[in-house]
C-alpha cells in the first residue's frame, strides 16, 4: 500500500492556503502549510516533501528563491508547482527556467490543482 | 490676597502678567486631554486588536466550514452527509451573530478573488444558500450611503441576480457613489441591465464610469450587445456620448444617418465622437455635413473634421481644404488642412519652410562630364548623393515628370539621369530606326525565331512615329562596364524581344495548336452565334464575314470557332459540302423565328421550331465527341440500352399503327402519326417532335401538362371530373394516362429511401404520414396512427401495410387496426363516389344532344358494400342528443312549413278577393 504523499504548501494567503490544504487533504495528501519562505526553509531542513506547491509572491523568501534554493542548494528533484497571479509571465518564465515542474495561475481552481499535483506525482513515480 | 505671578518684575522689561494658577489649570487641562487621548487610543487599539483577534478566531472557525461546504460532494457517504448537515446547522446558528455574518461575508468576498471554475460557482451558491444576500438587502435600507454602497457591491460581486430588481431603484439615486455602484451592479447582473440603465438614467455618466461599464460589458461571457443606435436619440447627452462610444466599440455601423446628424450637436464631445465614428466606419456621406459645420466649430473639432476629410475625402475636397488653408486663422488648423490635402493627393503640397532658393544655382563649368566618366563608381555616387540634397525643386519636378510610374523603370531612369551629366541632350527621344538592336543569346535559346542580331529595320508604318523609350528598362550586364565605356543612352546596346503580332488573315497554321493563350479550342464551342436577320446571307457568307471583319476588328489571334448549323425552311435546298464547314472550322447554331410570329411576343416554349432539318454533323467533328451516347443521338440509329428508363417506358406505351387511336387523325397534316415503334425511334431525338393542337384542346392540354408536372394523387378527383367533361379523345387519353399514373402506388421515388435508417424499412413517400413518422418518437407515432383512420385516404393504405414490418409491436398492432378501419372507410367512400359519378355523368349527358334515357337508368345502380353484414353491429344504440344547431335547423324547417301553409292560405284568400 502506498504511503500518503506529503505536500508542502507555501502561501501567505491564509484563506486560500486553508482552502487548498482542505482540498488536498481531502484528495488524500498530507499537507504542510508554511506562510512564508523562512518557514519553508525550516520545514525543508526537517524533511523533504514529495511535492512543493508554492506561491511566487511570499514574504522573506519568494517562490523563485525557493526554487533556486531547492534545485541548486539542496539539489533536490522534488516536483514544484508554482502558483502565480495572472499576467506575471516574467516570473513564470524564470520559474520554469529554474526548474519548476508546473504552473497554475490565480484565481486557482482547486480541482485543477489537485489534477496537476496528481500528474506530477505520477510522473515521479513512473520516473519521467 | 496676594496674587502669585509666574515671574518677578524686572525693570525695563514689560510682559503680560498671567496668573500662575491659571497656568497650572491649563497644564492640568492639557494633561487630562492628552491622557484622555491616549486612553482613547489605547481603548480603540485594544478594541481593534480584540476585534482582529476575534475575527481571526471566527475566520479559523468558519474557514473549515466554508471549505467543507465548497468541497462537499453530493454523492458522499452517509456519515459525511450527516456531518455536512450538522455543519450547516452550526453555521446557521453562528450566522445569527452579526459579527459572524460580517466575517463570513468577508471570507466569501475574499475567496471570490482566489477561486475559479466550479469552486467559484459553488461559492456563489453557498452565499445565497446561507442567506447572506438577505443581510445585504438589509444594508440597502440603511440611511448611511457607505453601507448601502457596500450592500450593492456585495450583491454584485456574489452574482445575486435576483437582487437586480432592488438595485435598479438606485440608478437615479441622488448620492453619486450609490448611483455609480448601482449602475455597475445592474449592468453586471443581467445582460439587459445596460439597456435599462441607458433608458432610465438621468444623471451624468462620468468618463471613468463609462470605462468601468465598458469593462464590465467586455468581460461578460456570451454578451450580445444591443443595437446602440436606439440611444442616439436620448435626451441625456451622456447617454448619447456613451452610445456613440459603444457603437464604435462594437462596430455597429448601421446608424449612418443618426451619426451624421450628431455631428451637428452643440456638445463638442458628442461632435468629436460622431466624427470619430464617421472616420471609423468610413461614412463618405458625411463629408458634405462636415464641410458645412466646419466654419462654426472649435479648433479641436476642426482638426477632427480635417482628419476625417483627409481619410475619407476625394480630389473634390481639395478646393475646400485649400480654402481653409487660405481663410483659417489658426495655424494648427491650416497645417491640418495641408496635411489633409496631402492625404487625399499625396505630395501635392511640398514643404516650403526653410527651403533654399536654388534657381540661381549653376553647375560649375570646370566640372566636365568626361571627368565624371573617369571617376570611380563609388565616388560618383557619393557626389550624386550630395547633389541630390541640393537639387532645385524645378529640376526634381521635371525629372519626376519624365519618369514612368513603375518603380523598376524609375530606377533605370534614375541610373540614366545619374550617368548622364547633360540630361537635356540625352533626354531627346531617339527614333526607333536609329537604335542599334541586337539580341541576347539567352533569349535565343528559348525562341530562336523571335530574336535577331542585326540593325532593326523598322516597318514602313512606323517610319513617321517617334517612340518614347522611357518605358523600356535598360538591361545592363555590368554597370561598371557601362560607365567605363562612356556611351550615351542612345549608344547603349539595347536588348529587344519581339512579340510577333499575327494578322488573322495570315492563316498561320500554328493557330491549330491545342493551346492558345491558355484557351482550348473546345472552350469556345459553347458560344452560339445568333444572327438577327437570316434572310440576308447564307451561312458561308456569315461565317466568312465574321471571320474577315469581326475577328479582324478584334485583332484576336486566329482562334478556331466551332459552330453548329441548324437550317430553317428558307434555307432548305441549299446543301453545303461538309468540307466547307471544315474549312471554316466553324460550327454555329442559328435559331430562326418564323416570319409571321416575329411581332408576337411569346414564351420560348411556344415557338415552333423545325428540328427535322438538322444537318448531320461532319464525321471529323463526330470523332471529337467523347462518348458513344452523344454519337447515338447524332447518328441515325439509337441503341435502346443507352436510352433512359423513362424514355423506354414511354416507347413501350406507344401504340402500334394498328392500335393507333383515331384522335391522331385530328391533328394537323404536317404531323405524321407514327406507324410503328421504329418510326418513333427514328423521330426520337433529344428534342421531342412538335405537337399542334386546336385551341380548345390546347388549354386543356396545358392544364394536364401542369397537373402532370406538379400534381399527385390529390388530383385524381379533378382528373375524373375532367375526364367526364372532356370532348376530345386526345384529352381523354391523356387524362386516363395521368389517372393511371397517379393511381399507382409510388414506391420508387428517388427520395423515398432518404433518411430512414432508424426504421429499418422504407416508407412510401407519397403519404404525408411517412414524413411525420421519420422524425417522431413511438408515442407520437401511435397518436398519428389513431388519426390516420379518420384523416387518411388510399395513400395511407400502402403506408400502413409497410408499418406492419415495424420492429415495435405497439406500432404494428396500431397500424393493423388503423388499416382495417381505413379500408372499411375507403370502401364506403368508393361506393358512394361511384354512385355519385354515375349520376353526375348521366346528368351531364342529359344536357347534350345525344341524350339517351336507357344508359342513364342503367347507370343509376346502387352498390352495396359487400363487406357489410347486417348482423354485425359495430355500434351501440343510443338516443341521439340533438345539438342546438340541429335543433335550430329543425325549428327553421318547421317554421318554413308553417309559413308556407299560412302563405298559401293567404294567397288563396287574396286570389278569391281579386276574382270577386
Amino acid at each position: 500500500m502506498d504511503m500518503q504523499k506529503t505536500i508542502l504548501l507555501a502561501d501567505d494567503d491564509e484563506l486560500l492556503a486553508a482552502l487548498l490544504t482542505f482540498r488536498l487533504q481531502k484528495g488524500g495528501y498530507s499537507v504542510v502549510w508554511c506562510r512564508d519562505g523562512r518557514e519553508v526553509k525550516v520545514q525543508l531542513a526537517k524533511a523533504m516533501p514529495d511535492m512543493i506547491v508554492s506561491d511566487i509572491m511570499m514574504p522573506y523568501f519568494s517562490g523563485i528563491e525557493l526554487l533556486d534554493y531547492v534545485r541548486k542548494e539542496l539539489g533536490s528533484p522534488t516536483p514544484i508547482i508554482i502558483i502565480s497571479s495572472a499576467g506575471n509571465e516574467e516570473n513564470v518564465m524564470s520559474a520554469f527556467e529554474l526548474g519548476a515542474n508546473d504552473f497554475i495561475s490565480k484565481p486557482v481552481s482547486p480541482a485543477e490543482l489537485l489534477i496537476r499535483v496528481a500528474r506530477e506525482l505520477n510522473k515521479t513515480k513512473v520516473g519521467y | 490676597m496676594d496674587i502669585k505671578y509666574t515671574y518677578h518684575t524686572i525693570s525695563l522689561i514689560t510682559a503680560p502678567k498671567l496668573h500662575t494658577d491659571l497656568l497650572w489649570d491649563l497644564i492640568m487641562l492639557f494633561v487630562a486631554i492628552s491622557a484622555l487621548y491616549f486612553v482613547a487610543i489605547f481603548i480603540f487599539r485594544h478594541f481593534i486588536s480584540k476585534t482582529s483577534k476575534r475575527t481571526d478566531q471566527v475566520r479559523k472557525q468558519l474557514m473549515p466550514m466554508v471549505s467543507a461546504f465548497l468541497f462537499h460532494e453530493q454523492h458522499a457517504g452517509t456519515s459525511e452527509q450527516i456531518d455536512y448537515a450538522h455543519l450547516k446547522m452550526e453555521m446557521r446558528s453562528l450566522l445569527k451573530n452579526k459579527f459572524h455574518q460580517k466575517v463570513l461575508t468577508g471570507i466569501l468576498l475574499e475567496l471570490r478573488l482566489d477561486l475559479s471554475g466550479s469552486s467559484l460557482s459553488k461559492l456563489f451558491a453557498l452565499y445565497q444558500d446561507l442567506g447572506m444576500h438577505r443581510f445585504a438587502y438589509s444594508k440597502l435600507r440603511s440611511w448611511r450611503w457607505e453601507k448601502v454602497s457596500h450592500g450593492i457591491l456585495e450583491l454584485t460581486k456574489m452574482q445575486v441576480a435576483e437582487s437586480y430588481g432592488f438595485l435598479t431603484k438606485f440608478i437615479n439615486d441622488k448620492r453619486p457613489t450609490i448611483r455609480k455602484q448601482a449602475e455597475i451592479a445592474v449592468v453586471t447582473l443581467k445582460p439587459e441591465g445596460l439597456d435599462y440603465f441607458l433608458d432610465t438614467t438621468r444623471y451624468k455618466i462620468s468618463e471613468w464610469q463609462q470605462l468601468k461599464l465598458l469593462e464590465v460589458i467586455r468581460t461578460q461571457e456570451d454578451y450580445l450587445p444591443p443595437s446602440f443606435k436606439g440611444w442616439l436619440t436620448s435626451k441625456n447627452k451622456y447617454v448619447v456620448l456613451f452610445s456613440l462610444r459603444l457603437i464604435k466599440h462594437f462596430h455597429q455601423n448601421d446608424a449612418t444617418a443618426s451619426i451624421i446628424e450628431l455631428v451637428k450637436h452643440r456638445n463638442n464631445q458628442i461632435k468629436l465622437e460622431a466624427i470619430d465614428c464617421i472616420r471609423t466606419f468610413h461614412m463618405t456621406l458625411a463629408l458634405e455635413t462636415l464641410k458645412t459645420i466646419f466654419w462654426r466649430c472649435t479648433a479641436v473639432v476642426k482638426i477632427a473634421i480635417l482628419q476625417a476629410i483627409g481619410s475619407l475625402g476625394t480630389i473634390d475636397e481639395i478646393e475646400f481644404l485649400k480654402l481653409i488653408e487660405k481663410k483659417e486663422a489658426n495655424f494648427t488648423v491650416r497645417s491640418k488642412a495641408l496635411s489633409a490635402i496631402n492625404l487625399i493627393s499625396p505630395e501635392s503640397v511640398l514643404p516650403t519652410e526653410g527651403i533654399l532658393d536654388t534657381s540661381s544655382y549653376k553647375i560649375p563649368e570646370d566640372l566636365h562630364p568626361k571627368e565624371i566618366k573617369e571617376m570611380p563608381h563609388e565616388k560618383l555616387f557619393e557626389e550624386q548623393e550630395v547633389e541630390e540634397t541640393t537639387t532645385p525643386m524645378d529640376t526634381v519636378q521635371s525629372i519626376s515628370a519624365s519618369l514612368p510610374l513603375n518603380d523598376s523603370i524609375q530606377e533605370g531612369s534614375a541610373i540614366e539621369s545619374e550617368i548622364d551629366p547633360e540630361p537635356k541632350t540625352n533626354t531627346e527621344t531617339p527614333k526607333l530606326n536609329e537604335i542599334e538592336v541586337f539580341f541576347n543569346e539567352e533569349i535565343l535559346d528559348r525562341e530562336p525565331g523571335l530574336a535577331f542580331e542585326r540593325p532593326l529595320t523598322v516597318p514602313d508604318k512606323t517610319k513617321d512615329i517617334e517612340f518614347t523609350m522611357d518605358f523600356l528598362p535598360l538591361v545592363v550586364s555590368d554597370a561598371k562596364e557601362l560607365i567605363s565605356s562612356g556611351k550615351s543612352v542612345a549608344e547603349l546596346p539595347v536588348v529587344f524581344e519581339e512579340l510577333k503580332w499575327e494578322s488573322p488573315a495570315a492563316e498561320d497554321k500554328e493557330a491549330k495548336k491545342p493551346f492558345r493563350f491558355g484557351l482550348m479550342e473546345e472552350a469556345l464551342n459553347f458560344i452560339p452565334l445568333v444572327v438577327g436577320d437570316s434572310d440576308t446571307e447564307d451561312h458561308e457568307s456569315t461565317a466568312a464575314k465574321l471571320e474577315n471583319n469581326e475577328i479582324d476588328k478584334l485583332g484576336l489571334l486566329d482562334i478556331d470557332l466551332d459552330y453548329e448549323i441548324v437550317r430553317t425552311d428558307m434555307e432548305k435546298g441549299i446543301p453545303k459540302e461538309e468540307e466547307s464547314f471544315l474549312l471554316l472550322e466553324v460550327e454555329y447554331e442559328e435559331i430562326q423565328v418564323l416570319p409571321e410570329e416575329r411581332d408576337i411576343p411569346k414564351a420560348i416554349t411556344e415557338f415552333e421550331v423545325d428540328y427535322e432539318n438538322i444537318l448531320p454533323v461532319p464525321r471529323d467533328m463526330m470523332n471529337e465527341l467523347d462518348t458513344e451516347a452523344e454519337m447515338s443521338f447524332i447518328g441515325e440509329t439509337i441503341d435502346a440500352q443507352e436510352l433512359p428508363p423513362w424514355l423506354l417506358k414511354e416507347l413501350e406505351n406507344v401504340p402500334s399503327s394498328d392500335m393507333a387511336p383515331e384522335y391522331l387523325e385530328d391533328l394537323e397534316a404536317n404531323f405524321a402519326p407514327p406507324k410503328s415503334v421504329a418510326d418513333f425511334q427514328k423521330l426520337l431525338t433529344p428534342i421531342p417532335a412538335r405537337k399542334i393542337y386546336h385551341k380548345d384542346i390546347e388549354a386543356q392540354m396545358h392544364l394536364l401538362e401542369d397537373i402532370e408536372l406538379f400534381g399527385d394523387t390529390r388530383e385524381i378527383d379533378l382528373l375524373k371530373e375532367l375526364h367526364l367533361k372532356a370532348k376530345h379523345d386526345i384529352v381523354r387519353v391523356r387524362i386516363e394516362r395521368l389517372l393511371k399514373r397517379f393511381s399507382e402506388p409510388i414506391t420508387d421515388y428517388a427520395d423515398a429511401d432518404r433518411d430512414q435508417p432508424e426504421l429499418g424499412y422504407s416508407l412510401p413517400s407519397f403519404s404525408i404520414f411517412s414524413e411525420l413518422f421519420l422524425h417522431c418518437d413511438t408515442e407520437s407515432k401511435l397518436i398519428l396512427l389513431k388519426e390516420i383512420a379518420s384523416v387518411g385516404d388510399e395513400k395511407e393504405v400502402a403506408f400502413l401495410k409497410k408499418l406492419s414490418q415495424d420492429p415495435e409491436s405497439q406500432i404494428r398492432e396500431q397500424a393493423a387496426t388503423a388499416l382495417l378501419k381505413l379500408e372499411a372507410l375507403l370502401e364506403d367512400k368508393k361506393n358512394m363516389w361511384e354512385t355519385k359519378t354515375e349520376v353526375e355523368s348521366a346528368a351531364i349527358n342529359m344536357g347534350s344532344d345525344d341524350y339517351e334515357i336507357d344508359p342513364l337508368i342503367n347507370a343509376i345502380e346502387v352498390h352495396f358494400n359487400q363487406s357489410l353484414n347486417i348482423f354485425d353491429i359495430g355500434f351501440d344504440l343510443a338516443l341521439e342528443e340533438e345539438t342546438p344547431l340541429v335543433k335550430e335547423q329543425k325549428n327553421d324547417k318547421e317554421d318554413d312549413q308553417i309559413g308556407s301553409l299560412w302563405r298559401s292560405i293567404k294567397e288563396f284568400s287574396q286570389k278569391l278577393i281579386t276574382k270577386s
